[in-house]
């Protein structure tokens, strides 16, 4: 009796724990709607300009960012995708270097900030010297 | 004796140098085909057909656009319908010596194609290669883009409805920008 007890435990915890974290990353994501729209600001002194759309009937969310004297058709700018993949919510950035670091999202404890850590890259090589390693943003609230 | 050691590393030699050039080749044709894909950037519209009908699409005008991002190292391509709420975007880019697509699905997966051309260069053609996200809805299987002229292109696209059902459409596209 009491295995089973500590069984049913289990799964109704584990349960709980897929229930809580799928619902995490959708929240974030749903959060991260709420960017969408143009943006201004700095980067390291020099003028931004970021988009951010929701795309594929609210399954991806775009983000582009290009200098602030650049047209919008100009090439030389990175984009990123957002995505929830099961119970994650994570982007895939299309590296001005060429390749594809995929970092994964959580919050910070204050729920203000959605931050990604860096999962995997494709198609990097050493001679592009550097990649896109860690990404923070701001919860609108 | 030495000869035959000399005789051995010649072949090694020639063998790693066949490699190396077969290897330059398939990356020289996957630049070459996203080279291709790239003159296609700018806007444009055209009218779908499908095979088996469907009715909810079939002579619907559809937009879609083609722009190069990442410095040159992606190419983004989007869909629109007129009076239809997807919005499908679709990733081409160079993965070492592939071309490949992902495609950003309304379904909410994210196939992956790989890309070859046609020998008369006219054609790019992707091949199902793996998908991430659920497929309960179906899923992108395979792309066409065939390049007429500089002003005109055809895409078709085959979805896998649920049961491995396809679904084939065939969009013939005019340049508006």
């Amino acid at each position: 009796m009491k295995s089973l007890r500590f069984m049913l435990s289990l799964v109704l915890l584990s349960l709980s724990t897929v229930a809580l974290a799928q619902s995490d990353a959708q929240k974030s994501f749903d959060k991260l709607k709420t960017l969408v729209g143009s943006w201004e600001g700095t980067f390291e002194g020099t003028p931004i300009h970021v988009t951010i759309r929701v795309t594929s009937t609210g399954n991806a969310i775009m983000h582009e960012m290009t200098g602030a004297e650049r047209p919008d058709d100009d090439e030389n700018h990175p984009l990123t995708v957002f995505y929830l993949e099961g119970d994650r919510l994570l982007l895939t950035h299309y590296c001005d270097m060429g390749n594809r670091p995929r970092m994964v999202a959580k919050m910070t404890p204050d729920g203000k900030t959605v931050e990604f850590d860096f999962l995997d890259m494709a198609n990097y090589s050493n001679a592009q010297g550097s990649h896109m390693d860690h990404a923070c943003l701001p919860r609108s609230t | 004796m030495k000869p035959r050691i000399a005789l051995s590393v010649l072949f090694v030699l020639i063998a790693a140098t066949a490699f190396a050039s077969d290897a330059g080749a398939t990356q020289s044709d996957a630049q070459k085909s996203f080279d291709k894909l790239k003159t296609l950037a700018g806007s444009w519209e055209g009218h779908v057909t499908t095979v088996p009908q469907r009715a909810e699409i079939e002579g619907k005008l559809m937009q879609v656009s083609l722009r190069a991002t990442s410095m040159g190292n992606a190419l983004m391509h989007e869909m629109t319908g007129a009076g239809r709420p997807d919005d499908p975007i679709t990733m081409l880019y160079l993965d070492g010596d592939r071309l490949l697509l992902t495609h950003y699905c309304d379904a909410g997966n994210r196939p992956r194609m790989v890309g070859t051309m046609s020998a008369d260069g006219k054609t790019v053609e992707f091949d199902f290669l793996d998908v991430a996200g659920s497929t309960e809805y179906g899923h992108m299987h395979h792309a066409v883009f065939t390049v007429i002229d500089a002003n005109h292109h055809t895409e078709d696209w085959t979805y896998m409805e649920p049961g491995d059902k396809p679904v084939h459409a065939h969009v013939d596209l005019q340049r508006t920008k």
